[in-house]
């Protein structure tokens, strides 16, 4: 259980970027936090990877307070972010501790290229990935440690419609078999209904939930199906209209 | 993009064989040969001129006769004694500069409070010519070879210094966060992030020191010396011998030009993982 405790941020140059977040994500789902740009919602993950300090409130993962990043979550961004100077095995690897001898650490890291498509590109410079085979690396180092808590910011929206859908479908398989505590910031209203448990709507400036959606239609879930379009049109209706990117 | 749908092994192969142009073997030896046509044409007009009459043999000798003073050098070992002189010299002070220039950009580069404490010195010290230093060399160290060796190195620290610290500051936050993401502590984020980022800022630093250690060997030597190219600099200009001076400008132009030649060359595969428009020579 990862939980958020009236937390709030402020920028040092003064801007609010969330105000009194409350939200409890149970383990095991999906979590997907959707909002206009500028809510906040980078903000919350990056409060939740630990690169960010609350200003106030408090942030506590199975009962213990976050202070930092931590072993236990995995993060995945927008961009890849993948170390040019390293194959992909190697930046793969670089999610494991180094206190595993290297031997360990090359097995669990061509098991991890393997989970995402990557088993015959692990010698290939990033410079030479395509972005969809980037943005898996990404997701292969993350996983690779199989954290209990995984965050991604965005992680498909550079990519285009085919490779999303690709990709997504794969986040669910890879999500399946571990189950870790999952939560995915996006604009994309078809990415949340497809992915989430439950949906979090940020709002405002500062950005506060201003609610919340339980998903529950069956695995895989069928975008053309009528239960799936109205549930996307009720999310719409949950949204503030203004600054909305992909409706 | 025509990446949309993946076919791994392929795409790898296509993009990979993109990058490497053609191959470096069959571009080599034309390219080589250009460099030397505007030297070799020079050469032979010099020659020409010479033979001609049209300059004065005295004070500007023909290329044959340089060469012709450069074999006497060489056959009686001198010219050995000198270069070996020479290239301890270098290879001295240029090791010692970009080894205390390395650890210091490193830290200035990662640690705002060490900046702030060492970085405006280091700079104030910049500014002094180097060459003013050898007095004081001198005074404490003597006329041998300390205060050589620490001329050299003087001049090799700057560029590696500069080039490390601006690298290091250059190096993408968002790299750094990956760090901080897998709980990276300082040393290790230096070692494993911002040292291989900022790689090819260091090789170019590196680079101008070693330009600028061939600079610095001649003042040292020039400030007296018994051996050493610089030496027979100043004994071709005390016994009004052109070609011996000609020879030593020659010698070190190879040098020179040799030793970063290959240094480029034995840094090539570490810099190969970047993206960008040069390949480089």
């Amino acid at each position: 259980m990862l939980e958020l405790l009236g937390v709030s941020k402020r920028y040092s140059n003064g801007q609010a970027a969330l105000d009194g977040i409350d939200l409890a994500l149970p383990a095991g789902r999906i979590t997907v936090v959707i909002g206009p740009s500028g809510c906040g919602k980078s903000t919350l993950l990056r409060l939740l990877a630990g690169l960010e300090l609350p200003t106030s409130g408090r942030i506590r993962l199975d009962g213990e307070e976050l202070h930092g990043p931590s072993p236990k979550v995995g993060v995945v961004f927008q961009e890849p972010r993948l170390f040019p100077w390293l194959d992909v095995l190697h930046n793969v690897a670089f999610g494991l501790s180094r206190r595993l001898p290297w031997r360990e650490r090359r097995e669990l890291a061509l098991g991890a290229c393997e989970r995402v498509g990557l088993g015959r590109a692990v010698d290939a410079l990033p410079k030479q990935l395509s972005g969809g085979m980037a943005q898996r690396a990404a997701l292969a180092r993350a996983l690779v440690a199989r954290p209990p808590v995984l965050l991604l910011d965005e992680p498909f929206s550079a990519l285009d419609a085919l490779l999303r859908a690709q990709l997504q479908a794969e986040l669910l398989r890879l999500w399946s078999e571990d189950r870790p505590t999952l939560l995915l910031v996006t604009h994309d209203l078809d990415e949340a209904v497809l992915l989430a448990d439950e949906v979090v709507v940020l709002g405002g400036q500062p950005g506060r939930v201003v609610s919340r959606l339980e998903i529950a239609l069956p695995r895989p879930r069928e975008p053309q199906r009528p239960a799936f379009q109205m549930l996307r049109a009720r999310l719409l209706s949950a949204l503030p209209s203004y600054n909305l990117r992909a409706a | 993009m025509a990446t949309a749908v993946e076919h791994l092994p392929r795409s790898v192969e296509a993009s990979a064989g993109t990058k490497t142009g053609p191959s470096p073997a069959r571009s080599a030896v034309p390219r080589l040969l250009l460099g030397l046509v505007l030297p070799l044409g020079l050469a032979f007009l010099w020659e020409l001129a010479a033979a001609r009459g049209w300059i004065a043999r005295r004070l500007l000798p023909p290329p044959t006769a340089i060469l012709a003073q450069l074999e006497e050098l060489a056959a009686s070992g001198e010219l050995l004694r000198h270069l070996e002189a020479t290239l301890r010299r270098v290879a001295l002070g240029f090791a010692l500069g970009v080894a205390v220039a390395t650890v210091l950009g490193a830290s200035t580069g990662t640690f705002d409070l060490l900046r702030r404490l060492l970085d405006p010195s280091l700079q104030a010290l910049r500014a002094i010519p180097s060459i003013a230093w050898v007095p004081l060399f001198v005074l404490w160290f003597g006329i041998f070879e300390t205060p050589k060796v620490l001329l050299i190195a003087v001049g090799a620290f700057f560029p590696v210094y500069l080039g490390l610290e601006a690298g290091i500051r250059g190096v993408d936050r968002k790299l750094v966060e990956v760090g901080r993401v897998y709980h990276l502590g300082p040393f290790a984020m230096i070692g494993r992030i911002l040292l291989p980022a900022a790689l090819p800022a260091w090789l170019t630093g590196v680079r101008g020191g070693l330009g600028l250690a061939w600079m610095f060997v001649i003042a040292a030597e020039l400030m007296g010396a018994s051996e050493g190219l610089g030496y027979l600099l100043v004994d071709g200009q005390m016994s009004g011998n052109a070609a011996i001076i000609l020879g030593s400008l020659l010698l070190f132009a190879l040098l020179g030009k040799t030793s970063d030649a290959l240094l480029v060359l034995s840094t090539r595969r570490l810099v190969a993982w970047q993206d960008t428009f040069g390949r480089g020579d």
